[in-house]
């Protein structure tokens, strides 16, 4: 079954409409439509079909090679994802003008040419490319009511061509009604459990593993809804040099381009920074005017952001294998997981990130008439930059309030705009987007900055802690031909996340300062060169002789266990056991502990035939030669013994049988 | 292997499930709702999440509507004895409405017996020799998996809609199968498939109706040619020929030796002399050919063996008995020679003959020795082979040495491999131009 009339047409300008593409989608929905009114058809076979898809393949390089100059990051897929209708285009167009309403699936470049091709797949295309359509819109994240509608409408127009005649067009209408409700219902369900899931599984996670922030994109909690948790963790440590103050904020990695919560860093490009001696990384020349700070922090990946003050330009005692740093001031080393404990010099009044370029001045399109509002609302653009800037921080400290708890926004805003026109409250992913694109919005670039803010002093550990709790973002504004940090987020944001602290947070702290100690004194010792460490000889072998000799000690006498196991066995094979044997028979049992000697007195005076036992002292006298005589018997005493006991069984069995 | 066994059962359970329930637009939804789940994975960077769930909601709906079909049908079907492989079979099937109410929009399928494989034929299939692809290959495994399962339904069925049913009445429509592979089809039921008013899901009511059909092989057509061969005796072997050609001639009374049959004894002459006498009669002559097929091969099925039997069900079928004998000889579990012609067997049992022929596994000498046995009877021989080798040059020689007019039919998956081959009427027919190969043989 075909594709309803103008279906595609309509669902490539529902595409054009959600992704922009206007300027494609028009044509190649015309183009489609029109071989409905144009008769002349090609009579194109597989092979030409074939041929088709190998401009599709040319299409797909020259997209893919435009997005990546374009656009470096993890975003490029979404957007390859809304160039699909444009990639598959030539084949639906080609089966449209041709004189086949089918495609063999062997002309697709997935499959291999083969000479004797029997079996022949035909397919429409159509359909396919409808599918691909709705979901390349779909990538376009255009997060308004107008979406799913549409979807829904083009979809439901499909369900109604190929719908069974058996029902009504009632039934079917209140089913696709029905569906539709239920598709809503179950949309805005998924969304929300996603964000409840990650954030439950980030707050169980953190406790194991810290995520790496990712230099090239982030993903900011703008446009979630509930709230915003972090954990109590200590993630470093930082100390300053005596006598010097601790910088407030730590940068760790900066973007500058914004869509739909996310930020990414254009075309960031890691050079490798070269090493000095003794792990030093010199990141910039260096300046007489510096400070210094520890920073002690656990490397739980190969790859690890540094957190850097503003106007780093050295790094110390990293002991890592290699440190890059981009065009944005983010600095990230490679390393074996470990513990780090590096030292920093910096001048917070330098900046050594590139100049700003047209991107550190693009507002996203969807947030363009809300930064304009609020722009003539402040009167920003007759400002100079000094002003502007106090403006802005005015009118967030004074206007909005700092909230860990997110709002539900309205379909028709993005979350960003609802934040800056209506409900005000926010977290600071919140106010440094804000701000950023705002001070865009009047020609002052910026730039996207995440770091942690230093301002938790420990009296335990004596230095500052700072904790994941404490990680916070901010703005990179470029005036007087210098990158300076601009922070906007209310003072109070501080104590609030203090609130959130938890009740064990003593005893959380305490068990990672032992932590922390431990894997400081592993450092240490593994720092130590070996030669240091020959006064270690003495002790070392005094242990190991002690030991030695104590284990050669067990060893002996286990030995002598072992023997006089062996020796007790002499003497078990005596003939005298046969004697007694008979006589047990006899019920004249030897007692336990009754030796010999005092049981053949027992047994002459119990017995009425006492000569009888007479030889048998001369016998036993002989076995406990045989048994206990450290020098033994002789091999003729022992025959001796041998037929002594013999002997003296069968006259004792003679005895008997006379007897009876 | 175990687990790859199960595997692959539940695999092909699943498959025909989706196949019964889900109508091709079901199928394209199943399709889209994967794609959705890997484009919209993330709720947060694409609304893709927002097609999956309409989506979603329209497949629940349609299934949910399965669930309830309360109707109640009659099947009967009129099959016939036979069928051709590649023919499409179109039979006779009765279903009556057991309802109230008028049944519009059906659909029905024939179910077609489950082609179960214990564990030991499983690692028979996969691991049987065969020289296209790696035998390592997961997905090649997969593929002679589904070869096997064709190979063992031996027919395919599509889902045929059913005009509008009226209550209590019966129509009479015309079921499909289009047979894939020789041998017995077993038929098991009727399902009546009714789809959702989205035609996504199908509810269905299945009607336990077992038939069984034969496949006879595929026939090419023939040029017309003779097999020529002077006529040889053909001493009491064919008894039970009718009297067409050389009939029984009376020649002389001789005396009774032990082994003569009994319908030959001349009773009068017995009462006469008092001693058995005999009748002496004169031996019978006339035209037998051979057709014998090759079956000697590593693997348990191969598509030239397969062309192989359809060669010689066309040579069987084309050959004219009235005036001369065919004994088709071939090797399967043990050496077979099925004679027909002279009023003895029909073409028909000859074609059963070859839809039941295996694959054998064993020496070729067996092959050699049937024919060693019967090489004297012969005026004529067609000799379809499967390959070339020392052992069939030997046959192929041996037969030679008869100077009885021989035709050989070498099929082969290579024609090149066979191209320095110079033997008269030798003829090589390669897999595909079958066809075209045997409208080229020429009288010999």
């Amino acid at each position: 079954m075909k594709l309803p009339p103008f279906l595609l047409g309509a669902t490539l300008l529902f595409w054009g409409w959600q992704t922009g593409f206007w300027i494609i989608a028009i044509p190649l929905a015309i183009i489609y439509e029109s071989s409905r009114y144009i008769n002349w058809r090609w009579n194109l076979a597989t092979a030409d079909f074939r041929s088709t898809s190998h401009i599709c393949t040319v299409l797909l390089v020259g997209v893919l090679i435009y997005l990546l100059v374009s656009d470096r990051s993890l975003q490029l897929i979404f957007s390859f994802f809304q160039w699909l209708p444009v990639i598959c285009s030539p084949l639906v167009i080609a089966q449209a003008y041709s004189t086949s309403d089918r495609v063999d699936l062997h002309a697709l470049l997935v499959f291999k040419e083969q000479a004797n091709q029997k079996q022949l797949f035909p397919l429409d295309l159509t359909y396919p490319y409808f599918a691909l359509c709705i979901l390349a819109a779909s990538a376009a994240n255009v997060r308004d009511l107008f979406f799913y509608a549409g979807a829904v409408f083009l979809i439901g127009h499909v369900l109604i061509t190929i719908r069974s005649k058996r029902f009504s067009v009632l039934v079917f209408i209140s089913l696709l009604i029905l569906a539709t409700a239920l598709g809503a219902a179950g949309h805005i369900g998924l969304h929300r459990g996603q964000i409840a899931l990650q954030q439950n599984t980030a707050r169980f996670f953190y406790r194991f593993y810290r995520p790496q922030t990712d230099p090239n994109q982030i993903t900011t909690a703008i446009g979630d809804i509930g709230s915003v948790k972090q954990s109590n963790k200590i993630v470093l440590r930082l100390k300053p040099a005596s006598g010097q103050i601790a910088p407030t904020l730590i940068r760790q990695a900066t973007y500058n381009k914004y869509s739909s919560g996310f930020w990414g860093a254009t075309k960031a490009e890691f050079v490798p920074i070269k090493a000095g001696n003794n792990n030093t990384w010199i990141l910039e020349n260096g300046y007489p005017e510096k400070r210094e700070v520890t920073i002690s922090e656990n490397l739980d990946e190969g790859r690890g952001l540094l957190k850097l003050p503003q106007g780093s330009f050295r790094v110390n005692k990293l002991p890592v294998e290699k440190v890059e740093q981009n065009q944005y001031g983010t600095v990230q080393a490679i390393a074996e997981p470990s513990f780090l404990s590096y030292q920093i010099q910096y001048n917070p009044q330098l900046s050594f990130a590139s100049p700003p370029t047209a991107e550190d001045l693009q507002i996203p399109k969807l947030e363009q008439s809300a930064i304009a509002r609020i722009i003539n609302e402040l009167e920003l653009a007759s400002k100079s930059p000094q002003e502007i800037l106090s403006t802005v921080n005015r009118f967030f400290s004074t206007e909005f309030s700092y909230s860990l708890k997110l709002a539900r926004q309205r379909r028709d805003r993005t979350p960003l705009s609802a934040f800056l026109l209506r409900h005000r409250s926010g977290h600071c992913e919140y106010f440094a987007t804000a701000t950023t694109l705002l001070l865009r919005g009047v020609g002052i670039p910026t730039r996207y900055t995440v770091g942690y803010s230093v301002h938790e002093l420990s009296r335990l550990e004596r230095q500052y802690v700072v904790r994941a709790r404490h990680a916070h973002a901010w703005t990179q504004v470029y005036i007087n031909g210098k990158w300076q940090a601009f922070d906007t987020t209310p003072a109070s944001w501080i104590a609030i996340e203090d609130n959130a602290a938890s009740n064990w947070q003593h005893f959380q702290d305490l068990t990672s300062l032992i932590g922390f100690q431990f894997s400081q004194l592993l450092a240490i010792v593994k720092n130590i060169e070996i030669r240091r460490l020959w006064w270690l000889i003495f002790p070392l072998g005094f242990i190991l002789v002690r030991f030695s000799r104590q284990r050669q000690k067990r060893r002996l006498t286990a030995l002598r266990i072992k023997q006089n196991a062996v020796e007790y066995n002499i003497g078990a094979d005596s003939e005298i056991y046969l004697i007694e044997r008979e006589l047990n028979k006899l019920g004249l049992a030897r007692e336990q502990a009754e030796t010999w000697q005092n049981w053949l007195k027992r047994l002459q005076n119990a017995s009425d035939n006492s000569a009888i036992f007479d030889g048998l002292y001369a016998i036993v006298k002989l076995h406990y030669r045989y048994r206990f005589d450290p020098h033994g018997i002789g091999v003729r005493e022992r025959e001796q013994l041998r037929s002594a006991c013999r002997a003296w069984l069968e006259q004792y069995q003679s005895t008997l049988n006379s007897d009876r | 292997m175990k687990f790859l066994y199960h595997l692959f059962c539940l695999g092909y359970k699943v498959q025909q499930w989706l196949l019964k329930r889900f109508t091709s637009a079901g199928l394209a939804i199943l399709v889209s709702l994967v794609a959705t789940v890997i484009v919209g994975i993330d709720t947060k960077q694409t609304v893709t999440y927002q097609v999956f769930a309409f989506m979603i909601a329209t497949l629940i709906i349609a299934v949910t509507f399965s669930c309830y079909f309360p109707a109640r049908f009659d099947v009967q079907r009129q099959l016939p004895r036979f069928a051709t492989v590649g023919s499409r079979l179109f039979y006779r099937v009765a279903i009556t409405n057991r309802n109230q109410k008028l049944q519009a929009g059906l659909l029905f399928i024939e179910e077609i017996a489950d082609p179960k494989f214990s564990l030991t034929e499983f690692k028979q299939i996969i691991t049987s020799n065969s020289n296209k692809g790696s035998v390592n290959s997961l997905t090649y495994i997969y593929y002679r998996w589904l070869c096997a399962i064709a190979q063992k339904r031996k027919a395919k069925t599509k889902a045929i809609a059913l005009p509008s049913l009226k209550p209590n009445s019966t129509t009479e429509i015309r079921g499909e199968i289009t047979p894939t592979h020789r041998g017995v089809v077993r038929l098991q039921g009727i399902t009546i498939l009714r789809p959702d008013p989205f035609n996504l899901f199908n509810a269905t009511k299945t009607v336990k109706q077992a038939g069984s059909l034969l496949v006879l092989p595929k026939r090419y057509q023939l040029p017309v040619f003779n097999l020529p061969g002077s006529r040889r005796s053909q001493s009491g072997s064919v008894s039970l020929a009718s009297s067409v050609g050389d009939s029984e001639e009376f020649i002389s009374l001789r005396d009774y030796r032990p082994g003569d049959p009994l319908n030959k004894i001349h009773w009068k002459s017995w009462a006469k002399t008092g001693k058995p006498v005999v009748k002496e009669e004169k031996s019978e002559y006339f035209v037998r050919h051979a057709l014998i097929l090759d079956t000697f091969q590593s693997q348990k099925h191969s598509e030239i063996l397969e062309e192989a039997v359809a060669v010689a069900a066309s040579f069987a079928w084309d050959f004219h008995t009235q005036e001369s004998l065919l004994d088709l000889m071939f090797v399967g579990l043990e050496s077979y020679c099925f004679t027909t012609g002279r009023g003895l067997g029909s073409k028909e049992q000859m074609l059963e003959i070859l839809a039941g022929v295996t694959a054998c596994q064993d020496n070729f000498d067996c092959l050699m020795a049937a024919v060693v046995e019967k090489v004297s009877m012969l005026s004529g021989c067609i000799c379809i082979l499967i390959s070339w080798d020392q052992q069939r040059r030997k046959l192929v020689n041996y037969l030679r040495g008869f100077k009885i007019p021989l035709l050989v039919l070498l099929i082969t998956e290579n024609e090149q491999q066979h191209e320095d081959l110079n033997l008269e009427n030798l003829y090589v027919l390669p897999l595909g131009k079958i066809q075209a190969a045997l409208m080229n043989i020429r009288s010999i």
